[in-house]
Order: C-alpha cells, then sequence, then structure tokens
C-alpha cells in the first residue's frame, strides 16, 4: 500500500466514459463535478487502517466485460455456477459492465424494473435522476467522489407501490481482472408498500482490484426491503464500500451483511431512520484471517419519532486479521421513544489476530431506549474437551464451534444456495 | 465396540495445581461389568472421571490407564474416545448453534473415518430409536445442544449420546445428581438396554439411589483419593445405612 498520488485520469477520460455510455447531460455534469471534488478533497484519515490511502497509479479505471449476452449458457463457467436458480432475477456484471441478465416475465409485469444502472439511466432516466445520490453526497469523501465520477455497470431496481417481489433480487458482480478498478453503484428503489429482497454478491479472482463500490436503499413508506450483501472479494482486493439506506415512515429496512474477502476491506453501512416508526435492523458477519484487514462501521441515525434499530455483529478472526469494528447508534435531538440496541461478539481464534470493538451511542433525547453488549473470546477450553471426549478432533471441534458460532446470522441469509456457498468459503478459511 | 476388553487402571496418582487428589488408585474393569464408585464430596470421584477421558487440568504424577494394553494417558481425549471411552458429564456444556442431531452425526463419523461416514437415512433411523429408547421427543435432534435444557434433559441427552456412539467403557460422573426419580429411572433403564458384553460401566455417584435402577456388579468406596473397600451391591446398601462417616472411621481405625 503506498501513499496517495492525485488522479491518474483527468476530465478527458471521464468525458470519454460518459460519452461512450451516451449519456444525459446532468450525468456527465455529476461525474465531472465528483472529479473535481476528488481532486479537492483530502485522503480520508481513518484512523486505525490505511484503507483510505488506497493508489490507483496503474491501476485500468474501465474494462468492458468480454461477455454481453442473453444466454446464461454462453456465460464462462466459472460465473455460470453464480447464475444458480432457474428462472430466477439476476443482473450480472463483469469487470465493469453488463453481461447478463434476467428477469422473469411476471416481475416485469407488475412493473417491477431490475436493470443494470447504465440502461436503467437510458429508460427510466427521471426516476434514477430523482433518486441517485440522494442518500450520499457524491462528494462525501475521496473515494465515494471517485466512484462517483467512474461507476458503471450497478444495478438499479424499482419496486412499484404496494407489490410485493417473492423472489430475491440478485446483483451480481465478478472480476477474473489483474489492475482494475471497479465501481458499482446500486441503487434500490422501494415505493410505498413494496416489500422486496435484494442480494448482491462480489467475487473475483486473486488479481489486484480497487472497488469503490455504493449501494443507496430508498425505502418509502411502509415498505419492507431486505439487503443480504455478500462480499467474497479475492487476495488481491482492497475495497471501499458505501451503504446508505433512506426509511421513511412506519418502513423497514433490513441488512445482512457478509464481509469475508479482500485483502483489505473498509465498509460503511449508514442507515437513516427518517420517518416516524420506521426500523432497521443489520446483521453482519465478519470472518478475516491471514492478514486481511477490516473496517466496518454500521451506523443507526434516529431522526423521526418512535424508531428503532438493532445491530448484531459476529465476527471471527484467525491467523494475523486485524478488524476494527464501529457501531453507532446515534440518537438525534428530537427522535423521541427511540428504542436502538447493539450486540457484537467476536471469537478470536488465534494469539496474533486483533480485533478493536467500538461501540457507540449518541443519545441527544431522553426518551429512548438504547443499550449495546460485546463478547470477545477464544475457543472454550471446556467447550473443546467435551466435544474431544465424543471423538471429535481439535480441529474440527474448532470448525463445529466457529460453524455454530455464526449460524444464527447466517441462517438470515434470503438464498440457500448462496448460503451454502458462503458457508463453504468459511470451511475453506478454516481449513488454511 | 468389542466383547472381552478390559480398562485397567494401575497405581493411578493425579494431581490438580500441584495438589495431589487420587493417591494411589487401581481398579480392572471388564466390558459386560458394571462398577459403581461411591464417596463423599472431595473424595476424587470427578477427578478419576476427568483424568480418565484426559482433561489437561489433571496432572497423573504416577501409575497407568490402560484400554486392551493400549496406553491411554498417551492419547488425546479424542482419542481415547475413538478407541473407546465415554464419558457422561456431570455438567454437560452448552453448544451455540449446533444441534444435537449435526453434533452426533460428527462424533460418529470422527469415529467411522473418513470415506465411511455413516448415512442420512441409516443416521436417522438411529438416533430415533434412541430417543424412543430414552424417551425423547424428537424434535430434540433440532435444538441447539444442552442449550436451554433443564438439568434432567442434559443428562438424558448425555445417555442418548453414549446410545448413539457405542462406547467400549462409559464413565458415568455423578449422572444422577439433578434428577428426579421418573428421570433417573429413564436413565438407567436406557443405560441397562446399553449395557452388555460389549460394553463395560463406571458409575460414579455420591448416592446410592441410581444403584437401585442400575445395579452395580462390584461397589467402590473412594475415600481421600483412594478405593478403600470394594464389595458387591450390598456395600452399597451398608453404605447408605451407615453413611460415608461410618468408612472414615473404618479407615482411621485401620480396619479397612
Amino acid at each position: 500500500m503506498s501513499v496517495d498520488i492525485t488522479a491518474a485520469f483527468g476530465e478527458a477520460a471521464v468525458t470519454e466514459l460518459s460519452q461512450k455510455k451516451a449519456e444525459p447531460k446532468w450525468l456527465e455534469e455529476l461525474r465531472l463535478s465528483a472529479l473535481r471534488a476528488y481532486g479537492a478533497l483530502p485522503v480520508p484519515d481513518w484512523r486505525r487502517t490505511k484503507v483510505g490511502q488506497v493508489d490507483i497509479n496503474g491501476i485500468q479505471l474501465y474494462k468492458e466485460s468480454s461477455v454481453a449476452t442473453g444466454d446464461a449458457a454462453a456465460l464462462p463457467e466459472k460465473v455460470r455456477s453464480l447464475v444458480t436458480e432457474a428462472d430466477g432475477a439476476i443482473v450480472l456484471q463483469i469487470d465493469s459492465t453488463l453481461a447478463y441478465r434476467h428477469l422473469p416475465a411476471e416481475l416485469a409485469g407488475k412493473g417491477i424494473i431490475f436493470t443494470s444502472l447504465d440502461q436503467a439511466v437510458k429508460e427510466h432516466e427521471a426516476l434514477v435522476r430523482e433518486h441517485l445520490f440522494t442518500s450520499v453526497a457524491t462528494d462525501a469523501h475521496r473515494l465515494i467522489a471517485l466512484h462517483a465520477s467512474l461507476h458503471s455497470g450497478g444495478a438499479f431496481i424499482y419496486v412499484p407501490k404496494n407489490v410485493r417481489v417473492e423472489i430475491p433480487l440478485q446483483f451480481v458482480v465478478w472480476s477474473e481482472a489483474d489492475g482494475l478498478g471497479l465501481f458499482p453503484h446500486l441503487l434500490v428503489v422501494a415505493d410505498e408498500g413494496a416489500e422486496v429482497t435484494v442480494l448482491e454478491r462480489y467475487v473475483s479472482g486473486a488479481g489486484r482490484l480497487i472497488v469503490s463500490q455504493v449501494t443507496e436503499v430508498i425505502a418509502k413508506a411502509n415498505a419492507e426491503v431486505t439487503v443480504a450483501s455478500i462480499q467474497s472479494w479475492g487476495e488481491g482486493t482492497t475495497s471501499l464500500v458505501e451503504r446508505r439506506g433512506v426509511v421513511d415512515r412506519d418502513a423497514t429496512l433490513n441488512w445482512v451483511l457478509g464481509e469475508l474477502g479482500s485483502a483489505q476491506n473498509r465498509t460503511l453501512t449508514h442507515t437513516r431512520l427518517e420517518g416516524d416508526g420506521s426500523q432497521s435492523a443489520a446483521s453482519m458477519v465478519i470472518f478475516a484471517d491471514q492478514t486481511q484487514e477490516v473496517d466496518a462501521g454500521l451506523v443507526m441515525n434516529h431522526v423521526g419519532h418512535y424508531t428503532s434499530s438493532d445491530m448484531v455483529t459476529k465476527t471471527v478472526l484467525k491467523d494475523k486479521a486485524y478488524a476494527v469494528y464501529r457501531a453507532l447508534t446515534d440518537i438525534e435531538d428530537g427522535a423521541i421513544n427511540t428504542s436502538g440496541f447493539q450486540v457484537e461478539n467476536a471469537l478470536i481464534l488465534n494469539k496474533g489476530a486483533r480485533l478493536d470493538a467500538i461501540p457507540e451511542l449518541e443519545i441527544e433525547e431522553t426518551e429512548v431506549q438504547a443499550g449495546h453488549a460485546a463478547t470477545v473470546g477464544q475457543v472454550d477450553e471446556t467447550l473443546l474437551f467435551y466435544m474431544m471426549s465424543r471423538g471429535v478432533p481439535r480441529a474440527e471441534a474448532i470448525r463445529l464451534i466457529v460453524e455454530g458460532f455464526l449460524d444464527p446470522l447466517l441462517s438470515r441469509i434470503p438464498l440457500e444456495s448462496v448460503r451454502g456457498e458462503l458457508e463453504k468459503l468459511i470451511d475453506r478459511k478454516m481449513n488454511r | 465396540m468389542a466383547e472381552g476388553s478390559k480398562l485397567v487402571i494401575e497405581d493411578l496418582h493425579v494431581s490438580v495445581e500441584g495438589n495431589e487428589i487420587i493417591k494411589g488408585l487401581s481398579l480392572e474393569v471388564k466390558t459386560g461389568e458394571v462398577h459403581a464408585i461411591m464417596g463423599p464430596n472431595g473424595s476424587g470421584k470427578s477427578t478419576l472421571a476427568y483424568t480418565l477421558m484426559g482433561h489437561p487440568r489433571y496432572d497423573v504424577t504416577e501409575g497407568s490407564v490402560t484400554l486392551d494394553g493400549e496406553d491411554l494417558l498417551d492419547m488425546e481425549p479424542d482419542e481415547r474416545a475413538r478407541a473407546g471411552l465415554f464419558l457422561a458429564f456431570q455438567y454437560p456444556t452448552e453448544i451455540e448453534g449446533v444441534t444435537v442431531a449435526n453434533f452426533l452425526r460428527t462424533a460418529i463419523n470422527a469415529r467411522r473415518g473418513p470415506g465411511n461416514e455413516i448415512s442420512v437415512s441409516e443416521f436417522a433411523k438411529k438416533l430415533r430409536e434412541k430417543m424412543e429408547l430414552l424417551d425423547m421427543d424428537p424434535s430434540f435432534a433440532q435444538r441447539y445442544l444442552n442449550d436451554g435444557f433443564s438439568g434432567g434433559e442434559k443428562k438424558r441427552n448425555e445417555i442418548l449420546q453414549m446410545a448413539m456412539l457405542e462406547p467400549t467403557f462409559a464413565i458415568m460422573d455423578e449422572t444422577d445428581s439433578g434428577l428426579d426419580i421418573d428421570a433417573l429411572q429413564i436413565v438407567s433403564n436406557g443405560v441397562n438396554q446399553l449395557k452388555g458384553p460389549h460394553m463395560g460401566v463406571i458409575v460414579i455417584t455420591h448416592y446410592q439411589r441410581i444403584l437401585r435402577y442400575l445395579e452395580p456388579d462390584f461397589v467402590h468406596v473412594l475415600v481421600d483419593g483412594r478405593i478403600v473397600r470394594s464389595g458387591g451391591k450390598e456395600l452399597a446398601e451398608e453404605l447408605e445405612e451407615k453413611g460415608y462417616d461410618w468408612i472414615r472411621q473404618e479407615v482411621e481405625s485401620g480396619r479397612m
């Protein structure tokens, strides 16, 4: 990881990108303004990790997918396995652009929009323009500005009023590139009373990737949205993830997050509970091994009345991994009758792995209920002895304990096949 | 599981944090036999149980434990289990997120070895059978191991594990503590059905009560880390009548 360098690209490159995509003027302007911000903003100093100092020198900033097809069978074999559900709803991005998409006719018939963001800008311009970058500013910090100027591929989901989407909508990003920057943007808009589950998956090979990804979720009144995001980027990836949710009156936004991949990973999941009666629950699993560095933040920002939040995180650390975890329950003045709780449990499998857990409560209102609990521990020797006394070898007993530790959260992943995949990934980490 | 197996404990001395708890204990148990080890609190009953199973906190300073000539003390707890030893814990541990069924299948497969795993149907059948034997509700199999179980449920679950793993020698560490008569009868009945020429049982207990349902062939009295008296099941009744103080007096006066 080296020291920051000013943009190795400029206005010309961004303009070219925008014109290649045949974008409307406002979007081109958005990119250029973000580019200017990128140039002006300081390198973020996120205290405990140096992820903010990521260097994009020598990194290719845009690469079209080698495949763009309507036939799943034409996809490269490795990718085909990600498109697992028959007649499932999926938008698959390979490198910087859309490679494949499928939306069952029944869903399209209900007015559900699910397509790449690039496409959505053309086909549903007004709808996209109304919501894009409303939950986070393009100049929120330097790497968001980079993302905003270069975002490509991505996905747009719109669910009309009172429509219930029965199957999960999957947005998958896959890359085997080496020396590439990826800037996928997922925009989810659930209109009043809508119900939808979104599943994001990020998978890559071992090559050098720099990912700056943004997910925006707008949950309008009475909507119920679940976003499950499973990140398993390869060992050459530095990933920066910003997730922003805005929850309106009586709506619910649930996050199920699996942070497993990347050499360095910084994520921030920020939910603004704006409307009265709005709710949000975040469940996060962090599994870091070898020399992975993870900086994971969860923020529940209480603004309306009678809002509630719940954050549960389970962390497993192995080898020489380092994780810093921050959970902030931020209750603003006027957010009366807030209920905000956090629980964090961590299992450290060997000396040399480190965790900094930073639970925070910022409470500016008196009529609230808030609390947090955190435990950090090693594997219980008594428990190990009990399991070994039944003939289970030590290493397997530890594996079983870790599985059991994570199981309550893994069971919240909406697709069985994805859950299975995650369990396999965890298994691999346990065995190496 | 084997007929005609022998567990031999010879002059065992065990210390915990420098304090000697077991001070020269010898015992021979054959498959098909039920041995009861009775003693007052602090006599070393649980120490014996944990030592046999290989708990790292217990230091064997002298003596040997062999199973059919194989040195058990040289083995890790999981190796001893695979060699045929089983311990029903007095205070079974909870395993978060791991179901009874999942754990049992893992333990069985650990014994059977890779490539020889038990089939799903065979396992399900066996589990159903054994749960019926112990009058356990089938839904138990999907509960997280010992999580939220009552004392009685935990003890019954220990015997279920014994039934599923079919050890050569089963050590029961104060299984009767915290059990009411009904639960005691069910547990004892289960063990009675399991024991036979292929299994030896060591029942470690403070009270004589369980021995009414689980009849011992031999009774040994453990006082201050040593077996001071051995006999048949009448010894248990005598102990019940006269109490541990009687035994202590007998020992002190040199009559034992």
